[in-house]
Formats: C-alpha cells, structure tokens, sequence
C-alpha cells in the first residue's frame, strides 16, 4: 500500500429517513440522501443517489430457505463540486443464488411462555450468496473509470452472542478488469485496454458493547470496523512499479445507539474515520465522519 | 351503562369478497361520493383481497391519494374543472412517497374541501378515508376499541356481524367468515360486558343454522343480525326454521330496515320492506325484534306523527302492534344539517318518546363504523345528546337497549337467557379476559374471579402471528432489549435490532440482511404451521417482509400486524 497524498476530510451527513426507505429491499427503487462535504478548505453540497432494478424468486424450505436473484444498481454520491467528492460511483450488475444457513426452529404455541428462552432458529450460520457480476465503477469527474467481470461472494450474519462479532461479514469479488479512463495510465503512458485480473474484499465487524458485565452507561456503544482491499494482477509492469496495482482501505468507528424503547429526537450519533485507498481514488486519504441518524 | 345499539366492529379483511367491494363501491357512490375516489377505494380494496396488508397511517394515505391521483376520471376532472384547482392540489400529480403524513393529509384536506366546497355533496373524500383507517384496522379487537375509546368506561356496544355471502363462495370467503365470528366472539372476551355480539346470519349460506346453533350454544353470541337487502326474504321457510330457534332459545334479532346502506341489486332493497314481516310477527308474535334504522330517517321528518306511508310509519305500527318490538335510530345523519328537517326530525322523535305505547322501545345507534362515511362516531353521541332531553337520552341509550338485550337488573339478576349464556360463556372465560369486566357483568356473576391479561391488541401474545414474530425479532436484540419482555418491545423500531446496520456497511451486505431475515422470518412461520393469506406465496410474502424488514422506522408491533396480514396461522382469531 502507498500513502502518497493525505487529506483530511469532514463529512457530515444527517440522513433522512425517508430517504433510507426501502433501497436494498425491494427488487426494484430509489433511493436519495441529501450531505454537506467539506475537504481542505473546499465546501460542496453532495447527494447519495441509488437506482435499483431486479428479481427475485424465493423458496422457502424448511432448512436452507434460498433466493435466486438478479439485480442491477446504480449507486453512488454526486457532489456539485466533482473534485472534492471523496466517493466513487459504480454501476453493477449481478445475478446468483442466496442461501440462509439456517433451519427454524419449531415453537409451541403459548402466550404465557412468550418470554421463555430459547431461539428461533435450531441451527444458524449466517446467510452466503454467490453470484455471477459485470461492474463499473468511476469517480465523478470520470478520470478513473473500470470495469469488471467476475463473480461475487457475499457472507453475512446479525449475531452478537459469543464469539459472533469477531466473525465478519464479507464480501468478495473476482474478475477480469479493464480500465475505461484512467489519468494515471495516461502519466504513466500506458495504453488503456490492458485487461488484468482483480480481485476485490471487503469485511465489515459490527460489535455491540450490550453485554451483561458492562457498566450501563456504555451498552448503548457500537464499534464498527470495515477493510476494503483491492488487488489487480497481471497488470503492466510499469503500474506495478508503481505499486498502484493494489491497495486498502479502513473504516473504523463508534456509535452511539440509543436504547430506549421511546422515541426521541435522534436515534444514533456516530464518528467514522478512515483511512485508504479505493480503486478509483488511489490516493489514500484520511477522512472523518461525524454522523446523525434522526429519529422521524 | 349506556349502549349503542346498532355497531359493526368487524374489519375489513373479514368481510372482503369481489361481492363485498361491489357493494362497499355503491354504497359509496351513493353518498354523492366522487367517482374517482370510488375507484380509487375499490382497487385498494382489491388489492387488499388479493394480498392483504397492514397499512400504517402513511402507507394507506400514500396509497389513496396516489390511487386517487392515477384515476382517469380525476385527470378528467382535473382538466374539466370549471375553476382551477389550488396549488398544493396539484402535488397530486407527481409521486407521493415519503411526502409524510402532515403534507399527505394536508393534501387530502385540501382536496376534499374543494370538492366539498365546490359540489356540496356531503361525501367528503376525507371521510371516505377515515372510514378506510377505521375499517383496516388488523383485527376486530382494534376496531372495536377504535368505538370504545370515547365512551365511559361502562359503555356497551351491539356488535353486529355482516355477511356477504353468494352461492358459490370460495373457500377463502368461507374462512373469512368464520374469523369475522371468532374475531367478534373475541372482542367480546377481551372487553368483557361492553360487546354484545349477534351473530350475522344469511340463509344464501347452506350451514346456516349451524352456524346459528354454534354461535349462541358456544360462542357467546346473545342476538342475530339479518339483512335481507343482501339478497334474501325473511318470510321463507328457511328464515322461519331461524324465528322458531330464536323463540326457543330467547334470541332478539335486529334487522336493516331502510332503503339505503348495502344491497345486492336494486331488486333486492324491497326484501328490508318492513311490509314484509306481516305474516312472520303475526305466527311469532312474541318475536324479540328490533328495525335497524327506524325504516330510515325520512320517515322521521313529519314534525308529528311518521310520514305517511314511510317504512318508519309502518315500524311504529309494529311497536304499538307487538310487545316486543322495537327500532334504533341509527345512521340518521342527513337532518344534521339544520333548518326544517332537523326540526321536524326532532318534534317527532320527541312525540314518540313521549307516548306511553312506544317510549322505551326507541333504542339509540350509530352503525359506526359505517357512519364514519359522514360523521365520527363520538359526535353522533353528542349530537343526539344535545338535541334531546336528559330523560329522552337515558331512555333511548340506557333503559330501552336493557330491555331488548335482556340485561339483568342492577342486582344482577333477571338476565333473559340469551345473556345468561352469554355470562356463562363468559365466565368460562375469565382466565383469558383482555380487561376488568363491566360492573353489570361483575354484580350478575359474583363468584367468577376475572383475572384480565391487559394487552394491547396491536401486539399481544395471545395472537400468534405476535407471538412468533416476537421470537423470531427477539434473536436479532442486544440483552438489554431482550430484558425489556414481551410487552415493552413492541415499541421498539426496526432499527434498533442488531441486523440494522445500513449506516456502517456496504450496500451489499445490508441489501442480503434485509432479504435474509424476510427469508428466515417467513420459513420460522411456515415452520410453525403457518400458512399465506389471498394470494400471497413464498415470492410475494419473502419481498414484502425484506420492504418491511428495509424500513427502520417500523415498530416491532408494526411488523407483527404486517406478519398477521401476510400469514394465516392454524388458531388464528382476527
């Protein structure tokens, strides 16, 4: 990894709920999130924007209930002032199986037993889907733009007992890539249809501090963690000299969740830092993130 | 105690068939009700037969106003307007969601005065959708305290079932039926006193009888309800096996009796002529019979006696003919407008009141929630306590409802036996009452000991879709959630369960959360026996929970009336 430029950056972003909706569920929406951006003495107004169209076809079997899907999405952040956005935009196209690694449980029926311990599912692993993906990704003034053709993996489960949060949820795509515009091939004088291997990893922990032997007041703490790596072999020599050919990317932060059953004003407070590079900004940069959740 | 005679607290998913919203559709368009929010009402209704949902305040607005918006004959209207429409009325056009449920009913208000203003047809589109809020509530429970939360805490009501039936009726419509008469027998177990249940019945239904026989022998009910403009007469040997069985068993019927509300066909508005009971009250006359509607409130516009030859004249006839006759004035709504029709309304009501033949006969109703279509339930109280005197009110709210229900005395005793049963069916009960029952039902049975489960009947244990929704959302809580139990948790949203992780994650992985618990969620029901309602299957029911599943702003109890919308359970009480 190459740490040529650091930036430091100050994201706020207050999220409407509204704008949350239904984005990632239904197989088809929008979804629209208004954030003020501030780097290095730029200020800029920016919007995270998604489009989403799919299907999927569900079987729900006793054990490993499964979702044959496709989907296609656009997503990303548009800022009115393209240089100080620090996020890319992808377009991404993907179509597999999901599987949940879990077998429900059978439970009598009795109101007066409805606090009685005991789990929903007999078994439960967490949820794997495999899928075959075409992706595009670029920053918004399109000077770094790629596409791959691969297949993705996606790992995931919402457990907090035991050792469960240590255990991340992953994701990881394989393909063949191919840059579309590229300012810093065209530095280096390579030509653009170069097609190389890339693989792209990701894992994210999120672990509550709500356990039994913690004092009160910090229960309502979240510590999330997420690394993002990216690695392109059998690129031109003169890129893997320049060592852009891979990089990483972290994200750490803390939240604090409100835990009352109430409504109030705002549901989460959160601070993020990061730290990395992403294929479409190779520079690594520093960024901070100060975050409000409002409750509706 | 005070009592609404005449009330229906069944929702809308129990009486749901084409037939049903053919009907609701007229009714409607016979208010003067516009014709695209009659369309608008009707696909939402077919969509709800279809695949029910639980609509919360927003998603129904939402629904009706872009359904509204997207119907032919409102851009008609729109482009034929005589006067321009105001601006905020033309957000109407445009996409409606996540407009919030200020701007949604600040749109709808604004349109449904307009109209109101511009056409004077006392349909307002307002209510049209407050009656929907109303009539959508999940379960009969809900409904039924929707009507009880602005009465005393003594207060009763007759809960009236409705059925409409056709021949051939699929089996959906049959299961539908029989929840409407669990769901209402339930009402009355968890507000125990305050429901008295009649149990709809229709001879077009081939079990009728059973039906009948079931309901008062095991179930709790303490009257029948007829409407014969549903498409039946009441003077056929079938009706007469009905007569004979409530004779036997001391049961009071309450029929429609008015030339407006429900019917099949036009034909079938002549079989609610009160004409047609001649012959029955003459071979029964000991028939407990009350007219619903008082033939209809144009008969009560003499200023003296009942219109000549109104059906209102001929059900007064009947009081003074036959002992144990009597009639409600429910959803008299059209004199509220003041001037010389409320005048003479009300001078004939009071001559009625004040003769000896028929005072204590005249009961008071509402036909909530169906009055809703024109007025809230509570000022129809209000209106007719103002316009009577406090004599008149008690006699028509307390004394005359007592007397045909059957009710004992304040020492608890002289109970007819319809509401013996009804008391013995509760008492067999009082392990699983939903509240502390009536003072009325504690005097007549002093040696029962209630012991009332206070839930909320938008997420109480006793319903299994809350159950076993509740156990499934349990195993995504952090303990301290857990600890809360059962009852507390039903505040809590979505977004504080332990798969929400949208803000700290890549897209990809909250999209698979999402669909995984939606996937999860609906084989732990399937698991549990559960089964889909209208014509959901596993692709459906999985895409709507990940919709659901994807909105953090849910309430646990949100879900778990959208779980009971969506799955059918083995036990299931609506």
């Amino acid at each position: 990894m190459r740490l040529t430029t650091i930036a430091a950056w100050l994201l706020i972003a207050i999220v409407p709920v509204a704008a949350h909706g239904q984005a990632g569920a239904r197989p088809s929406g929008v979804s629209f999130a208004p954030a003020l951006v501030a780097a290095e003495g730029d200020r800029t107004v920016a919007a995270r924007v998604g489009l989403l169209a799919g299907s999927r076809r569900h079987e729900i079997a006793r054990a490993f209930p499964s979702t044959r899907y496709w989907r296609a999405e656009a997503r990303g952040t548009l800022a009115a002032d393209p240089d100080a956005n620090p996020e890319p935009v992808a377009l991404q196209a993907a179509g597999g199986i999901a599987i949940s690694l879990a077998r429900p449980r059978t439970v009598a029926f009795d109101p007066d037993a409805v606090d009685a311990p005991g789990r929903a599912m007999a078994f439960d692993y967490g949820d794997v889907s495999l899928a075959a993906q075409a992706h595009v990704e670029t920053n918004q003034r399109r000077t770094e733009a790629r596409a791959a053709l691969g297949a993705e993996l996606i790992y995931t489960h919402d457990r907090q007992g035991g050792v469960w949060p240590l255990v991340p949820s992953l994701y990881a795509s394989a393909g063949i890539a191919r840059p579309l515009a590229s300012e810093l091939r065209d530095t280096l004088g390579l030509p653009d249809d170069e097609s190389y291997v890339r693989l792209v990893a990701g894992g994210a922990w999120h672990i509550s501090a709500d356990r039994r032997w913690m004092p009160r007041p910090f229960r309502p703490v979240w510590l999330h963690a997420q690394l993002d790596l990216y690695r392109e072999a059998d690129v031109d020599a003169a890129l893997e000299q320049s060592r852009l050919d891979d990089g990483a990317r972290v994200a750490l932060g803390a939240a604090y969740r409100l835990l009352s059953a109430e409504r109030r004003i705002v549901d989460e407070i959160f601070i993020r830092w990061t730290n990395g590079e992403t294929p479409t900004l190779p520079a690594a940069r520093k960024a901070w993130m100060l975050g409000i959740v409002l409750a509706p | 105690m005070r009592i609404n005679a005449h009330a229906h607290i069944f929702n809308l998913q129990t009486v749901l068939t084409r037939e049903a919203i053919e009907i609701i559709a007229r009714r409607i368009r016979d208010r003067g009700v516009p014709e695209f929010v009659v369309g608008a009402v009707s696909r939402i209704l077919d969509r709800q037969l279809d695949r029910p949902e639980y609509l919360v305040e927003e998603e129904l607005l939402e629904r009706f106003i872009a359904e509204i918006a997207a119907d032919q004959n409102f851009q008609g209207f729109i482009a034929s307007a005589t006067s321009p429409l105001p601006v905020e009325i033309t957000v109407l056009g445009g996409g409606v969601q996540g407009l919030g449920v200020s701007a949604l009913r600040a749109s709808l208000d604004k349109l449904s005065t307009y109209l109101d203003a511009r056409d004077g047809s006392g349909g307002g589109i307002f209510d049209v959708f407050e009656t929907l809020r109303l009539a959508m509530q999940p379960d009969i429970v809900g409904v039924a305290d929707r009507l009880l939360e602005h009465l005393r805490p003594d207060d009763a009501l007759v809960a009236l079932m409705m059925d409409i039936t056709s021949e051939q009726e699929p089996e959906r419509d049959r299961r539908n039926f029989e929840l409407q008469l669990r769901g209402t027998m339930e009402a009355a177990v968890q507000r125990p006193g305050r429901i008295f249940p009649f149990v709809a019945i229709n001879p077009r239904r081939s079990a009728y009888l059973d039906i009948l026989r079931r309901a008062v022998e095991e179930m709790g009910f303490c009257g029948v309800k007829l409407y014969p403009s549903l498409g039946y007469a009441v003077d056929t040997s079938a009706m007469r096996k009905v007569y004979d069985y409530c004779i036997r068993e001391d049961i009071p019927l309450l029929v429609h009796c008015t030339d407006g509300g429900f019917y099949r066909d036009a034909g079938a508005i002549a079989n609610s002529d009160p004409d047609k009971w001649y012959p029955v009250l003459d071979d029964y006359p000991e028939l407990r019979l009350c007219f619903g509607h008082c033939g209809g409130w144009r008969g009560l516009v003499g200023g003296g006696p009942p219109a000549p030859d109104s059906w209102a004249e001929e059900v007064v006839g009947y009081i003074r003919s036959f002992p144990n006759v009597c009639a409600d004035l429910s959803y008299h709504v059209d004199m509220m407008a003041g001037g010389a029709l409320e005048t003479d309304y009300f001078a004939t009501l009071h001559a009625l009141l004040a003769d000896p033949t028929v005072a204590g006969r005249i009961l008071f109703g509402t036909d909530a929630w169906l009055v809703r279509l024109n007025i809230t339930d509570a000022h129809y109280w209000k209106y007719f306590e103002r316009h009577l005197t406090a004599d008149e009110f008690r006699q028509i709210t307390e004394e005359a409802p007592r007397r045909f229900l059957g009710l004992p005395a304040a020492a608890g005793t002289g109970a007819r036996p319809n509401i013996e049963r009804h008391l013995a069916f509760l008492a067999s009960q009082s392990d699983r009452v939903g509240a502390e029952p009536s003072a009325w039902v504690r005097a007549a049975l002093p040696g029962v000991a209630f012991t009332p489960r206070t839930h909320d009947p938008f997420w109480t244990p006793n319903n299994q879709s809350h159950f076993y929704t509740f156990r499934y959302l349990r195993d995504l809580m952090t303990p301290s959630h857990q600890q809360l139990g059962f009852s507390r948790c039903g505040a809590l949203r979505l977004r504080q369960l332990t798969y929400w992780q949208k803000e700290h994650e890549a897209a990809v992985l909250f999209a698979q959360r999402t669909e995984a618990n939606a996937r999860r969620l609906a084989a732990f029901c399937k698991a549990n026996g559960a089964t889909y309602e209208g014509s959901y299957d596993d692709d459906s029911a999985v895409t709507r929970l990940a919709e659901l599943f994807a909105d953090g702003d849910r309430t646990l109890a949100d879900m778990a009336q959208s779980v009971d919308a969506i799955f059918r359970f083995h036990a299931e009480v609506v």
